[in-house]
């Protein structure tokens, strides 16, 4: 099998890629109930099957401004030892099948961030489709990688 | 069987108890030879014949043959344990008992030889090789993950399963306008709380399932330590839920080992310092609001909070000007860091610096609080608070700055509603802080939305708004919110850990709206806002009975002064004046004459459904009842202070003057008939009943004053 099944995503102007497999499912227009004092990226919180959800603002990671209108959530599952979290965009246009080889490491030239969120690129013919890895978007990671807003607590502690 | 072992070294001569555990090992080693497992039938045999030897009295009960039986015990779990695992006894072929059944031979014959020759002495060789620290903390893992419950309570639980199944069935075919869809949500609303009622039910387990643990692990310990230590317990009949009792375990046991490591000193010490030679260490459990509380009591050394500064600030964790702004209370929670240890030398059992740091980590992370409560000479508390379930607690739901927030009603005190026309004048100012006057007090507030840098809905002093008093972990202030929603019943669901480190949420719910509250983590929303923590007014120490001296120290407190029916000599015409501790009064009440009735010659008083004898020193009630016009009395009502149970008193007085602070004088040898009390620079005579009140709860008095 040479081809895998992409998930197409449209954030800002970028188009984004996630295997499909990695994907538990895909939830219509939902706001999530913002939780004060948190990081930038971490849009809030939604109740999902009986658990509480923390949702990732994929806007806030490229550093766009938050909008208003009908958006998507994608859920993934946790592994191992993970949690569940789910990752809001503008819109999901679709499943394509790629050719595994159409996939381009990050090139050496990227920033940080692009660098940490990124996993390489697929080669279409209207453009390039960035490939996303849920386990790299994970909140607990980004927490760690501390390259990502600060939260409010550190930028309140400024303020004083 | 632990527990008879236990009980035995307390009471020798119990026969009874010998034969139980006689039993327990015979019926051991009848089932396991019927079973084919040699290994294990020979070393039961082996202590079975040695159990039957002390049955017989042919054996003194002694310190090493305990231990002797505690390491039997021991072989025969493990044992086990093996078979749990492999389902052979076994997992090597060299594995054997015969050391440990050499051991209980010896002990055997070795102690008929004592008996015959030396009645008081052990033979040579025989010295108890006091049990290892690794054995005392193996636990079976498998016991955990099993229940009992009661077939009663399985068989109700399905019954509520199936009603609920019906009503579903209902509720599907009917409409919401349908005529009788009220009536199915109601049943499905009682079904529902029944089935977590017994669900509930079916989860709670007495703590004493948890204490029976201890016994031999502080027997052990003592050994090790070269203490002398009793264990006792109160409220072992607490019911906890099943996994917060799994959740308690360690940080309980952490605390006990700590308490006869650190805390109880060793003998001649003890007596040294005018104590027992045996310490105790006091394990117990109770409900109180909404939460379970577990206290670890031992009437050791205590903690220098002096030497816990200079530690704090030897190990950097503070500047000598932060240790000196410590209040006592926040000073002994220093304990609880990370990388703390008061202990002078690191022994084996705890000191090691990791310790009570991961008691609070493990309490917090079900919800609970620890705290700490210490006084140098007189010992240490351990205080353990745990919700009584982890899944649902009742909550008040807030609105703030347009968000939904629920505030857990363990730690709500009261409401306080603050109308728009009030709202300016309500809110004081002192430096930055603002403050609201409650009743007598001054309530440090904390404006909700603020803290979170939420968008403020108003502008403050414009609008109407709530304030909610609340209290937890000695941090009392008012939370300010902009509107209240009805109370709730809030199914508790953890967040992601990313969320939990903002550290004023611990957790969120999904409320009957659908949308999502936060919980606010009280004690913690408080600390951040910066409201510090007042010491706790009651002292915890006292419930250990200590035999230190205590009249010696010079106590203040409140005191109640009144005139009392007596006439004083110099006082002409009035009563004399005497202190009443105020601890000792419940309430003063106006009590029309007419409502006080006579039983059998002696006055007596309905008071709260309650039949409560007045004392009527002088005759008051009499010469009032001559007097016109005088249609009330006043009247003290008392706890009797030595009676077990709170009994009641109601103390007839011509009229009470006033409340304020006094000195109880030293006991004078002459004139020990009265106890004086020094009160505004005037000495007055305490009523003779309640002065031991004062003295007996010096560590109360001191910590009020202070």
């Amino acid at each position: 099998m040479n081809t895998v099944s992409i998930c197409s995503l449209r954030v800002g102007d970028g188009l984004f890629g996630i295997d499909t497999r990695q994907i538990r499912e895909v939830l219509g227009t939902i706001r999530p109930q913002r939780v004060p004092l948190a990081p930038e990226y971490i849009a809030g919180v939604m109740p999902y099957r009986g658990e509480v959800l923390t949702t990732v603002c994929f806007r806030a990671l490229l550093g766009l401004k938050s909008r208003i209108g009908s958006n998507c959530i994608l859920v993934f599952d946790g592994e191992q030892n993970e949690e569940r979290f789910g990752l809001i965009v503008d819109g999901v246009s679709g499943v394509i099948a790629l050719q595994r080889d159409s996939l381009e490491a990050n090139p050496s030239g990227l920033d940080a961030r692009s660098m940490e969120l990124f996993d390489g690129a697929y080669k279409l013919l209207s453009g390039l489709m960035v490939r996303l890895d849920p386990s790299r978007l994970r909140p607990s990671r980004l927490a760690e990688s501390r390259l990502f807003g600060r939260s409010m607590q550190e930028k309140q502690g400024e303020q004083r | 069987m632990e527990r008879c072992l236990t009980e035995l070294e307390k009471r020798p001569g119990d026969s009874e108890l010998v034969s139980e555990v006689f039993r327990a090992v015979h019926t051991i080693k009848g089932t396991t030879g019927f079973l084919g497992y040699n290994r294990l039938e020979r070393l039961a045999h082996a202590g079975e014949s040695l159990l039957g030897a002390l049955r017989d009295g042919k054996l003194a009960v002694t310190n090493e043959l305990i231990s002797g039986l505690l390491r039997l015990m021991d072989g025969l779990h493990s044992i086990l344990q093996t078979i749990e695992k492999t389902g052979t006894e076994s997992e090597q072929a060299t594995d054997n008992d015969d050391a440990l059944i050499a051991q209980l031979l010896q002990l055997k014959d070795g102690e008929f030889v004592a008996k015959e020759a030396y009645p008081l002495h052990n033979p040579e060789g025989q010295k108890p090789k006091p049990t290892s620290h690794q054995d005392v903390t193996t636990v079976s893992s498998t016991h955990d993950k099993t229940l009992r419950i009661d077939v009663e309570v399985l068989n109700r639980m399905m019954n509520q399963v199936g009603e609920l199944v019906l009503t579903r069935n209902q509720i599907l075919r009917s409409t919401p306008g349908a005529a009788d869809f009220p009536e199915l949500a109601r049943r499905l609303d009682n079904v529902t709380a029944e089935l977590r009622e017994s669900v509930m039910r079916a989860r709670m387990q007495p703590m004493g399932h948890l204490f029976s643990k201890f016994p031999r692990m502080v027997r052990d310990l003592a050994i090790t330590c070269g203490r002398q230590v009793r264990i006792e317990f109160e409220g072992q009949e607490t019911g906890l839920d099943k996994s917060l009792l799994e959740a308690v375990r360690d940080p309980l046991t952490h605390a006990v080992r700590n308490a006869i490591d650190h805390g109880i000193e060793p003998p001649e010490e003890r007596l040294k310092a005018g104590k027992p030679a045996e310490g105790v260490v006091l394990l117990r459990a109770f409900h109180k609001s909404g939460s379970v509380v577990i206290e670890v009591i031992d009437d050791g050394a205590g903690i220098s909070t002096s030497c816990v500064r200079t530690k704090a600030v030897e190990r950097g964790l503070l500047t000598s000007e932060q240790a000196d702004e410590m209040s006592e209370h926040e000073a002994l929670q220093m304990i609880f860091m990370t990388g703390f240890s008061t202990a002078k030398q690191v022994t084996n059992i705890s000191g090691r610096g990791i310790g009570m740091d991961v008691v609070r980590a493990n309490v917090e992370m079900v919800g609970g609080s620890v705290e700490l409560e210490s006084a140098v000479g007189l010992g240490t508390a351990v205080r353990m608070r745990v919700p009584l379930t982890l899944a649902i607690v009742p909550a008040l739901v807030v609105r703030s700055g347009g968000q939904c927030f629920a505030l857990p009603q363990s730690s709500l005190v009261e409401l306080v509603y603050v109308p728009q026309r009030e709202a300016e004048q309500a809110v004081e100012r002192m430096g930055t802080t603002q403050l609201y006057r409650l009743r007598k007090g001054l309530l440090p507030l904390v404006w909700l939305d603020r803290l979170l840098g939420l968008e403020p809905s108003a502008d403050t002093g414009k609008a109407d708004f709530y304030i909610a008093v609340v209290e937890s972990d000695g941090r009392r202030y008012g939370l300010v919110t902009d509107d209240l929603n009805a109370p709730e019943e809030i199914v508790v669901k953890p967040l992601s850990a990313e969320l939990r480190d903002i550290g004023i949420f611990s957790g969120a719910t999904v409320l009957g709206n659908g949308t999502l509250a936060l919980i606010l983590d009280i004690a913690a929303t408080g600390a951040r806002a910066g409201v510090r923590q007042v010491a706790e007014e009651v002292g915890v120490v006292d419930a250990v009975q200590t035999q230190a001296e205590t009249a010696q120290i010079v106590m203040e407190s409140s005191m109640v002064i009144y005139e009392s029916g007596m006439r004083g000599p110099t006082d002409g015409g009035n009563g004399e004046q005497m202190a009443m501790p105020l601890s000792a009064v419940e309430r003063i009440e106006s009590v029309p004459l007419s409502e006080i009735e006579y039983a059998g010659g002696r006055a007596v008083l309905q008071y709260r459904e309650e039949l409560i004898p007045l004392e009527d020193e002088g005759d008051v009630l009499h010469e009032m009842r001559a007097k016109e016009g005088s249609a009330t009395a006043t009247v003290l009502i008392c706890l009797r202070p030595k009676a077990q149970t709170a009994t009641r008193v109601a103390m007839v007085v011509r009229r009470v003057l006033d409340v304020s602070m006094g000195k109880l004088l030293a006991t004078d040898a002459a004139a020990c008939e009265q106890q004086l009390a020094m009160v505004n620079h005037r000495v007055k005579t305490v009523h003779r009943e309640y002065a031991q009140t004062i003295a007996s709860t010096p560590a109360t008095v001191l910590r009020e004053v202070a």
